[in-house]
């Protein structure tokens, strides 16, 4: 009885080792993973995030243009 | 309890409009343009007008149907009007009536199959947008670039085919009358043109929405190194979206020979900024990895509108590019907002 309990207790032991390294390689595997998800992040660069301007700004610049298109088009009409 | 409640569904609503008249600004500009332009000219509003608008966006919508691939790739192509006037010159000089003496070809002496020049002007838009595209995802050059490049080339091209013809530089015109038919004829009292159009944009949906490509295009799209890192195969899917669009403008460019009759150096000219302008009034971002093909058709029909009714209107010509260029100003800077709104 003694033998095989102590066998058993071998055995567990074993496997819990075995988990611990499992574990050990997940974490570093997700490590990996996340370092690799913000390098995507950080590389991942748009078009317009070079364009500085506020909302109201930009408001205000479509405002004017929508101006400058009916003006046009009034004078258009009349010339 | 009930005042801080009413004040959040009130600030709620606020958002709701502002998000509404932000992703419909322009087509509701364009709406209110269109209207004062019926109010201002009542005869404009015949149905005649609407299938000579539709079958004049035709053309130019199936070539934006290509366009608008590259630009949800974040791309653009420069040189597509004029690679539209090589398939349009190939798509002429061989469909010229066996019985005209100056044909380009006279050794043709029976008209051929419809479907020859078709194909080849397919062919030939495909190896100008496989150039392109070569460039883009092997050599990762920038998009605008390299379709300048090939837009000089492909113009160059038309001019040195047109000039071969024995009399010298003459426009390629008394064509077959089965192609003009084929083209310019009505079925159902509606343009066969638009039934062309719509037969391509409802392929291209499905393309979109249903296929790997697609799916994977707008991945490339909205963030190329996490569809890199998905396992897409990015270099592949680029070409893949070029080579579609080749064979979108060898179709545009068959149909508008067809409908201008009469193919010149000139023909495809300012047609690429046709196509772009009516993708970013649609919808289809400059950032990349947004854009929908309803979008893009309205957005091309909405910009013909613009043009034919300013047209119709009898704006000085001039002016005319003013507005045009002050809309696609308009178009872009909606866009940016809507990125900034959702920032």
């Amino acid at each position: 009885m003694d033998n095989s309990n102590k066998t058993q207790e071998e055995l567990l032991a074993q496997k819990e080792l075995q988990l611990e390294q499992k574990e050990a390689e997940l974490n570093e595997k997700e490590k990996k993973l996340s370092a690799l998800d913000e390098a995507v992040n950080r590389s991942k660069h748009n078009f317009y995030d070079k364009i500085n301007v506020s909302k109201k700004a930009l408001d205000v610049f479509i405002c004017v243009c929508l101006a400058a298109i009916i003006v046009c088009i009034i004078i258009g009409a009349v010339m | 309890m009930e005042n801080t409640k009413t004040v959040k569904k009130s600030k709620l609503n606020k958002a709701k409009v502002g998000d509404f008249f932000l992703s419909y600004a322009l087509y509701i500009i364009l709406g209110i343009m269109i209207i004062g332009v019926c109010i201002a000219d009542p005869s404009f509003v015949k149905m005649s007008n609407l299938w000579k608008i539709l079958a004049q966006a035709s053309t130019r919508g199936i070539m934006a149907l290509g366009v608008a691939g590259l630009i949800v790739l974040a791309g653009t192509d420069l040189s597509a009007g004029r690679v539209l006037g090589c398939g349009a010159a190939l798509s002429a000089s061989l469909l010229q009536s066996v019985t005209y003496a100056s044909r380009m070809y006279p050794q043709i002496t029976k008209p051929l199959p419809l479907i020859l020049p078709l194909l080849l002007s397919i062919v030939v838009c495909v190896v100008f947008s496989a150039i392109n595209g070569f460039g883009v995802s092997k050599l990762h050059m920038h998009a605008f670039i390299i379709s300048l490049g090939t837009q000089l080339i492909a113009y160059g091209a038309i001019c040195i085919y047109i000039d071969s013809q024995k009399g010298g530089t003459q426009p390629l015109a008394s064509l077959d009358k089965r192609y003009i038919d084929l083209v310019n004829s009505y079925t159902f009292g509606i343009p066969n043109l638009v039934y062309f159009y719509l037969a391509c944009a409802i392929v291209m949906w499905v393309v979109w929405n249903k296929t790997t490509l697609g799916k994977n295009m707008f991945a490339i799209g909205g963030n190329p190194e996490a569809a890199a890192v998905s396992g897409v195969n990015v270099s592949r899917n680029i070409m893949g979206v070029y080579i579609v669009a080749g064979v979108l403008y060898g179709i545009a460019a068959f149909l508008e020979a067809g409908r201008v009759q009469s193919v010149t150096t000139q023909t495809g000219l300012n047609y690429d900024l046709d196509a772009i302008s009516g993708c970013v009034i649609g919808g289809v971002s400059f950032s990349g990895g947004v854009g929908t093909i309803p979008g893009c058709v309205i957005g091309v029909i909405l910009l013909q509108v613009i043009n034919y009714s300013l047209y119709y209107l009898e704006v000085n010509p001039y002016l005319q590019f003013i507005i045009k260029g002050l809309i696609i100003i308009v178009a872009v800077a909606i866009d940016v907002r809507k990125y900034l709104a959702k920032k």
